[in-house]
């Protein structure tokens, strides 16, 4: 409790407008009754400035000893939504508060409320008084990020409304604000055209296909899992049940990096590159929770330096050799989602190692094709080379391309394989995604 | 800190405002109780209570029915207007209450009349009902004016200012200023209203809170009950002490600034009151021309404005023949009491122009015979031949005076005897509870004189020798001003005063000796100018020209005035001493201007030349002492921050002590300095920082090397560890690196860093450098 008091933060205190008022009309008072030799005038001067000194004085003297408990609900905000700020104030000090007004303070980028009135606290333990007061306001963050939200700021006022002045109380918080996950259409689980490794591992072990437990057909199930013989049996349309405890894998990439090429972001300002970044991180967070919601295992590759799990051998870049960052149910939905709210672009273009390895030491099992995204905003030739490197590993292996891409680039891209969905802004998130679907179901669905 | 943007700007409808209401009603009763000095009894008080208690009531009960704001002041202002139909409308009113075409017309009057009773009358004035009127208006419009800036606009601290109106009407007239008690109560009642204010607007902005999604919330103990009561009471308390004690310690500037000079008679004009108020004016540091004249008078007359003639029950000094007579008008002028033919006369005239005396008595020589050109309507007294008005005053009047100019001469006073006329017998009337001093005083300085004419020179003798001083000032600071018998005695003991106690002095030992007496009060005959007035040498008459003498009555010549204060006016030629009086050659107008001029200049080198020089000491001794304490305060910061460090040296250095605190006065000054140190720095960060910030040298960097080495030695070595360094040298070392520090700023911050050292209240300045006031 002692530490709570010390780290307090505590300003002079300060004349209301009131109190300056007071002030002003004290001194000149003050000259009218030394230079016209009233006695009567120089009381009344004094009277006015010392009652704002004085009120000075008591707000310095009577500063708050409180205890402050806060907490966020719901812990994780994405962008854009509410949350709410509880702040559980307890009284510390033998004497009651009065007349104090809180406010919180947030970093910038979050606006909190201006000043409200505090409940006047009860003395210390008196339960019959009641020296809790539980102050509640809400946030909406616009921008994902990490916010430190506090201390709580007390301004203490005097019984006159002469001055007031302000202290901390308690200590800041981190606020986690996500990207903004717009839910997708579609069963992801009918991306899979691999069968798991699990399953590999399986058959491997279990040739007998024929004993495995078979399920009934529900639509979404891809045809090559189809139990015949089961189907034979039943007279209906059966797919093999382990199919589910396998263990389909996603990969997902996502640009952290400017191009530093010819043709590459150099034109485009900062403000429009940052906002093309919030834009591909919610896309990517998007597609994330839906993968993973789906059961997928997700391989997280930055093109830049890992942010997600950093660490010293991680700086090359997920395309280079770093090993991705691998998420999954039941914690990963939530990892992920604090990993991209921590996420930054750097300021600069970011030196490219030139100790490259090739990119297919991003996959660790190079005889599986994953299904593969990419959230593409500002990518050089060089970088689509090396995506065109991934796309021999990757199927489906869709890019996400935010206007900023340089039509050369997505040009390049699509030669080497990748199927490129022009992305304009958030409210086209779901619409694009659903476009992938569509254009691929001639393709991998027979029916 | 946009908190008003939730409180309503006005007040507002269905609100309750009762508290400020009765916080007001308080306040304005408590200031009225200012005006206590100024006007006499008490019973004013009361009506002003009343009228602004009802006028603020019905302001309430308006705003509480939820009238509109613009219409409770017009609501309250005809509530005024009933409460005057019923105080002062004498019946004239519709059911009493209403105010009718005659109501307006009696008020008219009454206001009139206030107007110029306040013109007239000094303080205390005395309260007549047209006085009574006014004040009672004044009260409901300040009323009215407060109840609208207070509530209605919500800005209850201007009220303050408002308040201030009958507060200092004390203060700007009289002298004394508005009494102190006066004033602290008004202050507590001021400081109530704004502590009613400051809940009102607690609890309106917790009941109007906004109520958007993103709007604060809270919840928690709702307390009722009158707040921090030992707070309030302690901060108004210190306020109000402080504020005594400051402006009593305030060194004044003195008299001889020459803006000190007060301008009195702002609200009461510079009517002429009886008595003390003549001293007042007599005080007054700058004289006005109250009139010009000229005369055929071969002496220049004095001008009697009226006579005192007897006692009141205390003892003092009264105008005591009743109203004049309405039939003694201008037309005819009566004769002079008791004035026979065998005395010698010259027929004089007096052409007289009044400047800027306004009064109900006009300034006539006496003895008048007849008066031309007088505006108003005005009489003569019967005795005195003072004329009077009760419904004109002097302002502004011109006239001419045709009257006598007697010349009695010493043997023919001398053998006047006592054969007093019945009508003149109650010139001799005494209280019986006076002073015995004066009478044995007066036996005492008449032992041998035959008659009373030679008992009055020897008074007047007396009181102009040189045992007696002339002072306007020593009467006032040893509390007995005034002409009342006991202030004669006194005044016979202190022997210091002026006029007013001379003449009475002089008037009731008279009594005692058994001569008819009174007490002229008027105007000295002033100096000659050299502009002319009617083919007439113009004289003016200033207000320091103000003066009482007594007059005693001789059977056969009447009255005739004596001069018994010492250098004041010109004795007249009967007066002048015992046998030689017709004989001796006077030149009165040139002698008595030097007697005056001499005394004057006395009266300012006694008073002044001594005085002066002490109080110009005592005011430098005040002056510095402000100054030298103004001074220490302002250096404390730096002595507490230089005592500190000392300390801190010598603890360290007498082994009292272990390096750290020298590391934290390290810390302190590199605070000071304003090289921002978190606290979560460590000693190595800290040393490297100062290190590469450079300037330094090597002996320097060595000096701070080994301090820190010194530092992690204490904090992190094993137990029981051999230490390599000594105190002593560490503490040199110490103030090696501190003089480097200081020498690498620039003088400004190094100033700072001496006289408001941020270490002693880190937070108070502000975030330190490149700290964020959210990441503390």
């Amino acid at each position: 409790m002692a530490d709570d008091v010390r780290s307090q933060k505590l300003w002079w205190p300060r004349p209301t407008v009131r109190g300056w008022a007071f002030l002003a009309a004290g001194i000149a008072m003050f000259l009218y009754g030394l230079f016209l030799e009233r006695r009567d005038a120089l009381f009344v001067a004094c009277f006015l400035i010392a009652i704002p000194l004085v009120a000075m004085g008591y707000v310095l003297v009577r500063r708050m000893r409180v205890h402050v408990t806060r907490s966020f609900s719901p812990v994780i905000v994405p962008a854009g939504s509410e949350a709410v700020v509880s702040l559980v104030v307890q009284n510390l000090s033998v004497r009651p508060s009065y007349g104090a007004r809180w406010r919180d303070q947030a970093e910038s980028g979050i606006s909190v409320p201006a000043s409200a009135l505090m409940p006047s606290l009860g003395r210390h333990g008196r339960v019959d008084e009641g020296d809790t007061a539980r102050l509640e306001y809400t946030l909406t963050p616009r921008r994902r990020g990490v916010f430190g939200i506090g201390p709580l700021i007390l301004d203490r006022a005097d019984p006159f409304g002469l001055a007031s002045g302000e202290q901390t109380a308690g200590v800041p918080h981190d606020l986690v604000v996500t990207p903004r996950v717009s839910p997708l259409p579609g069963n992801a689980l009918s991306l899979t055209n691999g069968d798991g490794s699990m399953h590999e591992l399986l058959r491997h072990s279990n040739p007998n296909s024929d004993e495995l437990i078979a399920r009934e057909y529900r639509p979404g199930d891809p045809l090559r899992r189809m139990n015949w013989p089961a189907t034979a049996r039943h007279g209906e349309l059966m797919v093999r049940q382990e199919e589910q405890r396998s263990n389909p894998e996603a990969r997902l990439i996502i640009d952290t990096t400017h191009s530093v090429g010819v043709r590459g972001g150099s034109t485009i300002t900062r403000p429009r590159l940052d906002g093309a970044f919030e834009l591909s991180l919610e896309m990517a967070a998007s597609i994330g929770i839906h993968l993973l919601d789906a059961g997928f295992r997700l391989d997280v590759i930055e093109t830049g330096a890992s942010q997600l799990s950093p660490a010293t051998d991680r700086v090359r870049g997920g395309l280079r050799g770093d090993t991705p960052t691998p998420y999954r149910l039941p914690a990963g939905d939530r990892d992920l989602l604090e990993g991209l709210a921590n996420l930054v672009l750097p300021a600069n273009g970011g030196g490219h190692d030139t100790r490259a390895d090739s990119p297919g030491s991003a996959i660790r099992n190079p005889g599986n094709r994953l299904p593969t995204f990419a959230v593409l905003i500002d990518v050089d030739v060089r970088e689509a080379q090396e995506l065109a490197a991934l796309r021999p590993y990757s199927e489906p292996a869709i890019a996400f391309v935010v206007d900023t891409v340089a039509p050369v680039v997505v040009e390049q891209l699509e030669d080497a394989g990748w199927r490129c969905v022009q992305l304009r802004n958030a409210r086209g998130i779901a619409q694009a995604w659903e476009q992938t679907g569509r254009e691929r179901r001639p393709v991998d669905e027979p029916v | 800190m946009s908190r008003s943007e939730t409180t309503p700007r006005f007040a507002e409808r269905g609100r309750n405002y009762w508290p400020l209401t009765g916080a007001l009603v308080v306040l304005l009763l408590v200031a009225s109780m200012a005006l206590g000095p100024v006007l006499r009894a008490s019973s004013w008080w009361w009506v002003m209570a009343a009228v602004s208690t009802i006028t603020l009531v019905s302001a309430g009960a308006f705003r509480h029915l939820g009238w509109a704001r613009s219409v409770v002041p017009l609501a309250a202002g005809g509530v005024l207007l009933v409460t005057l139909t019923l105080f002062f409308g004498n019946g004239s009113g519709l059911l009493w209450l209403v105010p009718t075409p005659g109501t307006v017309e009696q008020w008219g009057g009454l206001a009139e009349a206030g107007m110029l009773s306040i013109q007239q009358q000094a303080v205390p004035a005395v309260v007549y009902p047209g006085i009574l009127f006014l004040l009672a208006v004044g009260a409901g419009l300040l009323a009215i004016a407060l109840d609208t800036v207070a509530i209605t606009l919500r800005f209850p601290a201007i009220a303050g200012a408002l308040i201030l109106i009958p507060v200092s009407v004390p203060a700007l007239i009289t002298k004394s200023g508005t009494d102190l008690a006066a004033l602290v109560l008004t202050a507590c009642a001021y400081l109530l209203l704004l502590r009613v204010d400051v809940r009102i607007r607690r609890r309106s902005e917790a009941a109007t809170r906004d109520r958007g999604r993103a709007a604060p919330r809270s919840s928690g103990p709702e307390r009722r009950g009158p707040g921090p009561v030992w707070g309030s009471l302690g901060v108004g308390s210190i306020a109000i002490v402080s504020a005594l004690v400051l402006s009593a310690a305030t060194p004044a500037l003195s008299d001889s600034s020459v803006i000190s000079n007060k301008q009195t008679g702002v609200l009461f004009g510079s009517g002429v009151s009886p008595l003390i108020d003549l001293g007042q004016d007599l005080r007054r540091p700058e004289a006005s021309l109250a009139m010009h004249y000229g005369t055929t008078a071969e002496d220049q007359p004095y001008f009697k404005l009226l006579t005192l003639d007897s006692f009141s029950e205390d003892l003092e000094w009264v105008a005591g023949r009743g109203a004049t007579d309405i039939t003694n008008t201008m037309d005819e002028f009566g004769d002079p009491e008791g004035l026979t033919n065998a005395v010698e006369r010259d027929e004089i005239s007096t052409t007289v122009q009044i400047d800027t005396v306004i009064s109900s008595w006009l300034p006539v020589p006496y003895p008048a015979t007849s008066i031309d050109g007088l505006d108003g309507d005005w009489q003569w007294d019967d005795g005195a031949l003072t004329v009077s008005s009760d419904k004109s005053t002097t302002q502004g009047q011109s006239y001419k005076v045709a009257g006598l100019e007697l010349k009695p001469t010493a043997e023919q006073l001398r053998a006047s005897g006592t054969d007093y006329p019945e009508a003149i017998r109650q010139y001799l009337e005494l209280p019986e509870n006076a002073p015995a001093i004066i009478g044995e005083l007066a036996a005492e300085e008449t032992a041998n004189v035959a008659n009373p004419y030679d008992a009055a020179i020897a008074l007047q003798r007396y009181f102009r020798s040189s045992a007696y001083a002339y002072s306007t000032e020593a009467p006032v600071d040893e509390g007995y001003d005034g002409g009342s018998l006991d202030v004669i005695a006194r005044f016979l003991d202190v022997k210091k005063g002026y006029c007013i106690h001379f003449a009475s002095a002089m008037a009731v030992m008279a009594r005692t000796l058994g001569i008819p007496s009174r007490i002229a009060l008027g105007y000295l005959p002033g100096d000659s100018t050299r502009d002319t007035m009617e083919g007439l040498p113009r004289w003016n008459v200033t207000t320091h020209d103000l003066h009482t003498w007594p007059e005693l009555y001789f059977p056969g010549v009447g009255w005739v005035p004596f001069e018994p204060t010492t250098g004041r006016g010109s004795i007249p030629d009967y007066a002048r001493g015992v046998g030689q009086a017709s004989t001796a050659p006077l030149a009165p107008s040139t002698n008595d201007q030097a007697n005056r001029d001499a005394a004057l200049q006395d009266r300012e080198q006694n008073s002044g030349g001594v005085a002066t020089a002490a109080q110009v000491s005592l005011l430098w001794l005040q002056v510095s002492l402000v100054v030298l304490g103004a001074v220490l305060i302002l250096l404390l910061p730096f002595l507490i921050r230089t005592v500190g460090r000392l300390q801190r040296r010598r603890r360290v250095a007498s082994g009292r002590a272990s390096p750290s605190l020298l590391w934290r006065e390290l810390v302190d000054s590199a605070v000071d300095l304003g090289l921002g140190v978190p606290d979560t720095e460590t000693a190595r960060h800290l040393a490297s920082r100062l290190s590469a910030s450079g300037g330094l040298t090597d002996a320097v960097a060595a000096a701070l090397e080994r301090l820190r080495d010194a530092v992690e030695h204490e904090r992190y070595a094993r137990p029981g560890a051999e230490a390599r360094h000594r105190n002593e040298a560490l503490v040199d070392d110490l103030d090696v690196v501190l003089a480097s520090l200081r020498s690498g700023v620039d003088v400004r911050a190094r100033l700072r860093a001496a006289l408001l050292p941020r270490s002693l209240r880190p937070e108070a300045f502000g975030p330190g450098r490149g700290r964020s006031a959210a990441a503390a």
